[in-house]
């Protein structure tokens, strides 16, 4: 089965209300990378992942799961 | 630390980048063609000279991905995880497109005579213009 990278990076983003511009700020990078992993255009790295789970105060599993991952 | 200020700047910057090097994908490509067995590039020339320097700028511009000129936060910005991984595709696109240029030009010479410096130069602005094109694209998307 086809695996993929979910993320509720938008959901997290928004329960704190912070723009796209703002989040890109706390973490170091620009407001397009935020919107294209948001999108799922984007798999960013483990470090970027880290950085953005940081960032709005959770786990990064939190944020990113792997779809269709069977245990 | 990034600033708001920063990021606004950097993704005014990326837009611009992106339409500037779709631009120059574009006029260096219609230049290959255009100037297809044309004199002033098949001799020694400044006309002919300058595509030298100016394939070596552009190969510059995508190694360092621009924004030299910004200042050191926004720059980053400017070049961070995405547009670095952006920048590798482009160039992997670039190769190919260099590759299969190559080859046709290789069995067209077979049909019509085509000199040294026309099939090297159509070579470097489809590898180059491909790849200007690709990077510009992946930036706007």
């Amino acid at each position: 089965m086809a695996e993929a990278l979910a993320n509720r990076l938008r959901d997290a983003r928004s329960a704190l209300g912070l723009t796209q511009a703002e989040l890109a700020e706390r973490v170091g990078v620009s407001r397009k990378t935020i919107n294209t992993v948001e999108n799922g255009v984007f798999v960013p790295s483990t470090l970027l992942a880290l950085k953005l789970a940081r960032a709005l105060g959770c786990a990064v599993e939190a944020i990113f799961s792997l779809d269709g991952w069977e245990e | 630390m990034v600033r708001v200020h920063n990021v606004e700047q950097a993704e005014r910057a990326s837009r611009g980048r992106a339409a500037v090097m779709a631009l120059a994908a574009v006029v260096m490509m219609l230049n290959a063609v255009i100037e297809f067995g044309s004199a002033p590039y098949s001799v020694l020339g400044l006309r002919g000279a300058v595509w030298i320097p100016m394939i070596g700028a552009w190969l510059f511009i995508l190694a360092k991905g621009g924004g030299l000129s910004r200042d050191r936060l926004t720059s980053s910005l400017l070049n961070d995880e995405l547009s670095l991984q952006n920048r590798a595709r482009a160039l992997s696109f670039g190769f190919y497109a260099t590759m299969l240029a190559g080859l046709l030009i290789y069995a067209g010479s077979w049909y019509q005579e085509i000199g040294v410096r026309d099939a090297l130069r159509l070579v470097t602005a489809v590898g180059i213009s491909g790849a200007l094109a690709r990077y510009a694209w992946l930036e706007v998307r």
